[in-house]
Formats: C-alpha cells, structure tokens, sequence
C-alpha cells in the first residue's frame, strides 16, 4: 500500500480500471428483484442470493434485444462488468446479455405477454367475433412469396364467388412483426375486405416468433373485421392464435373455414328454394284434395272464380323459376278437372233436390277448407280406391258409354223417359258428346230407374297423379 | 366494414328470413293464397340471396405498400 491520498473521483477511477481489467465479461447468477424501466428504456434491477445483492443496469441498447420481460423474482444469468458509478460511488454491474435459468429465453417472453395479455382480456372469449355469414371478401396477410399463400389461394379456388386481397408481409425475422400489424391495419383501412387471414406456414418457435409478438396482437385485438389465424402446423400455438378471433391450425385450414362457410350458406339458400318449391306443389295438392272435396259433396258457385284467381296467382308465380313451370302444368292441368267437374254440379245438386241443404252445407264446406289435411286427404284417398274399384270408368274405357238427358242427375236407362227434341248429354271415356234426340224407340217393359253412383270428379282426380318435384336446382 | 348493408339488409338476415318463409309455407293448414303469397315473397328472397352470394368474380389483387392504386395480381389459373 503506498502512502498516497487519492481524491474521489481518482480513486474511483482506479479501481474501475481493475475492475475493468479483472472482470470483463463476468457471469453471474441470482434472483431479479427491483426491477424497472426508466422512461428511455433503460432497465434497472438487482441480482441477488440469500446473502447478497448486486445492483444491475441494463443500458435501453441492449435491453431491446431481450424479447421477455426482466421481472422480480426471475432466475438469471446476467453477462457484462462491474463498475462504479461515479457521481453515487454505487458499485454495480452494466449487463450486456441477460437469460432466465431453467427456460428459454423465447419461451419466457411468450408465457409473460401471453398472461399479460389474457389478464387484459384480449383472448376473452366473449371478444371474438363470429365467422361473417357472407365471407366473400378476403384479406390475407402472408408472405407474397411463401408456399403458405399459395395453399390458401388453392383452398379459396373452390368458391368462385370470392374477392381476394393480398396484403404482403415479411414472416420471419426482424421487423416481420411491425410488417404483419401494418398490413392488417392496410387492410382494415382498405374498407374492402370482410374477414382477415394471417397466416404462415410451419417453422421453429424462432421462425414463427413474430406471431408472438405484442405488436400483433394488439392489431388483431383492435380490428373490426374478424381476423382468423393460420400459423404454422396444429401444434403450434402462437399469441396470434390467442386474439384471434378465429384459430385456424394452419393457413389451409383457415382458408377452408371462409370456404366451408360459404358453400355452407350456398347449401342453405339451395335447400330453401328446393323446399319452397317442393311445398308450394304440395300446397297445390292440398288444395286439388279441397276442391276435390267440395266437387264430391255439394255446389260452391263462388269456388270457379276463387279458382280462376288462384290460376292467375300460379301463372305469375311460375314466372319467377323456370323450374317451377313443370309445377304450375300440373297444377294448372289439376285445378282444371277440379273446374270442370264443378261446372257440372249445379244442375246434379238441383236434380237431387237438395238445394234446401245448399246454405248449411256451404257452411259446412267453408269448415271442411280449413280441417286439417290429413283428414282430407285420409277421405280422399279412400274415395279414389272406392272409387277405382266401383265406378264406371272402367266401363267406359271398355267403350260403354253413359247418356244424361240434360240436366239430369240420373243416368237415361229407358227411352220411354225422353222424347225427340230433347237434349242429351253422352259421356265417353274421354270427353262427352251433346246431341239432340230425332226420335225414340220405346220397349215395353218399363224399369224403374234404380239409385246408381254418380261418376264425380274422384274419377278425374285419380288420373292426375303427383309428378316429381323439381329439385329446384340453383343453376338453372 | 363488417357487412356491406346493401337492401337495407344483411345476408343473414334474408336467409333466416327465407327459412322461415319455408317453415311456415311447411305448415299444412297455411291456405294456397297465403302458399302462393309465401312462395313468391321466398322465390324473391331467394333471388337477391343468390345475388348476394354471387355478387363478385374471383380475383386476387394485391394491396401495394404505397396505396392509392392496387394492382391486379397474376390470374391464379396461370401459376
């Protein structure tokens, strides 16, 4: 030791020579406590054990680089010299690197931003926003050159009905994050697109990193268009994946999601046109059981008109789809042999004598329109078998026929009923014919005409049988 | 621009509208009038859905970093 007196700032200046000299680049390790970040970036902190404490400060430079946050009670590995500090005469350490012990570095910093950001709330699930019901206007930020647009671009082929923006983005590297929020931001900008995919293809944790990044995030969470990720392969799990809205395990995968969509809702509206068309005919046979029905039973003079209205209705109605035009055919071809048997009705009700009944049983019908159909349709089922098994169709087809004097409801059995001049009305298997009686022969034994069932419209009805609904294919 | 309110109507809307139209056109006691009424309310639904799922034409543009103007990316059919 020599006799010398130092001043402060000497010996200060000395001893951080040997401490230069000495212990450049030492490593030491303990536990973070204290720690804080001065408002120019710089970090300060202490190292210590259970004995002893070492004041640290990490220059704004070098705290940059480190990706994770240097929180107390953190175990470290800090790498730098020793100095003092001049004007406090503080001792402490200028760290130039520093790494948590036991896990690594990146995984570090993804843990503490993912538990900063979910105590946030930024991955609540009440904050997401849904799948768009009409997805057809696409954003994509991706590399412009990585196979991962490509794939998407071959998923979204599938629907042709889309509008695709690309808004490029480096995906690795330094500056990728900032790329990645700036072009989602462009995009939400743009007004044009109504759902977002972000995606890359796989990598390492390193390569994926600027999915990790709070940058990101902040731009998915703040978007208002629903942002789906696609990053790397299923198991991995990016920050990207925790805001979005939608997480895809791969960019392929979030591209079928807008497709899925999609065709989904395309499916939907394809059903709804084939069930529009395939009921309204059911409605039509509904309707033919109805007119049946009244036909069968009793006069209704209103029902020809409602029944010229609603062939109108159906003619504007077929206008609307080619493919309902077969429908309306056979519609029209059904309300027509419901007409015409209607037509025939008055003078059959007349000649019954029952027109004293007409009021009430129009009442009666008016209920019958509006019962349910099954029971309808449960009658007029089992007057068509009746029907096919006892009428005299089967008769006429044969190449019998059945002659009415006009306005009778019976069929003519004796000549002794009519004389020349009358008129008659023959009815063929198909069509009937109107003559007028020249003369009559008369035979002797005279029968009593005998109670026979009138042919009704149910005849007519079974030979319109139901056709096949169209499809109602959405090409037509 | 979440849903462009185009008709005054989002997409969504028109399709649960249209299945409803069916729901109740599925309704047997619905008389033909009505039938008809529905059929032709859901036909015209159905109509403007279509054209709303079909409004655009595949393309892939891409959003340039200076803006303003995009440009129309290389058609996807000649990869």
């Amino acid at each position: 030791m020599t006799d010398r007196v130092y001043s402060v700032a000497a010996l200060i200046a000395e001893v951080n020579t040997l401490l230069e000299q000495g212990f450049s680049g030492v490593r030491v390790e303990g536990e973070v406590t204290n720690a804080s970040t001065s408002a120019r970036g710089h970090i300060y902190f202490s190292l210590k054990d259970e004995s002893a404490a070492l004041d640290c400060v990490m220059w704004a430079s070098r705290a940059r680089r480190i990706k994770f946050q240097v929180e107390d009670g953190l175990a470290a590995l800090a790498r730098g010299s020793l100095t003092i500090y001049p004007q406090r005469g503080r001792f402490q350490m200028v760290v130039e690197d520093l790494q948590p012990q036991g896990v690594g570095a990146l995984q570090l910093a993804f843990e503490q931003l993912k538990k900063r950001l979910e105590a946030e709330g930024l991955f609540a699930a009440e904050r997401k926003k849904e799948m768009p019901a009409l997805p057809n206007r696409v954003g994509i930020v991706t590399s412009a050159t990585g196979a991962a647009l490509q794939d998407m671009l071959k998923v979204l082929r599938r629907f042709p009905h889309l509008e695709i923006i690309v808004a490029p983005a480096m995906v690795q590297g330094d500056g990728a994050a900032r790329e990645i929020a700036t072009s989602i931001n462009r995009l939400i900008d743009s007004n044009r697109v109504n759902v977002i995919i972000v995606g890359r293809g796989g990598g390492s944790l390193e390569d994926l990193w600027a999915f990790n990044e709070e940058e990101i995030a902040r731009a998915i969470a703040g978007s208002p268009v629903p942002v789906i990720s696609g990053v790397g392969h299923e198991v991995d799990f990016t920050i990207a994946d925790f805001v979005a809205d939608i997480r895809a395990t791969t960019p392929t995968q979030a591209a079928e999601l807008v497709v899925t969509r999609l065709e989904e809702q395309y499916r939907r509206l394809r059903d709804a046109r084939a069930r529009l068309l395939r009921d309204l005919d059911r409605q039509l046979q509904l309707a033919r059981t109805r007119l049946a029905g009244l036909a069968g039973s009793s006069g209704l003079a209103r029902v020809p008109q409602r029944v010229r209205l609603l062939r109108e209705r159906l003619h504007r109605a077929a206008r609307l789809s080619p493919a309902l035009r077969r429908v309306y055919e056979s519609a029209r071809a059904r309300l027509e042999l419901a007409t015409r048997g209607l037509h025939r009705l008055p003078a059959r009700v007349a000649a019954g004598g029952h027109r004293r009944l007409l009021i009430s049983r129009r009442q009666q019908l008016e209920q019958l329109m509006s019962a349910r159909v099954a029971s309808n349709r449960a009658r007029l089922e089992a007057g068509d078998r009746a029907l096919g098994h006892l009428g005299p169709t089967r008769v006429l087809q044969r190449g019998y026929s059945i002659t009415f004097l006009e306005g009778a409801a019976e069929p003519l059995k004796d000549a002794a009923w009519i004389h020349g001049g009358q008129s008659l009305i023959t009815r063929l298997a198909r069509g009937e014919v109107r003559s007028l009686v020249s003369r009559t022969i008369t035979e002797p034994r005279s029968v009593a005409p005998e109670k026979v069932r009138q042919p009704t419209l149910f005849d007519d009805a079974t030979e319109a049988g139901a056709e096949p609904v169209d499809d109602g294919a959405i090409d037509e | 621009m979440n849903e462009p309110k185009k008709d005054g109507e989002r997409f969504e809307d028109q399709l649960e509208n249209l299945e409803k139209i069916v729901a109740r056109l599925e309704d047997e006691s619905v008389g033909l009038e009505e039938a008809l009424g529905l059929f032709e309310g859901g036909m015209e639904l159905a109509r403007r859905c279509r054209a709303r799922l079909e409004e655009v034409e595949q393309r892939v543009t891409q959003l340039l970093e200076d803006d303003e103007q995009d440009v129309e990316a290389e058609d996807e059919e000649s990869e």
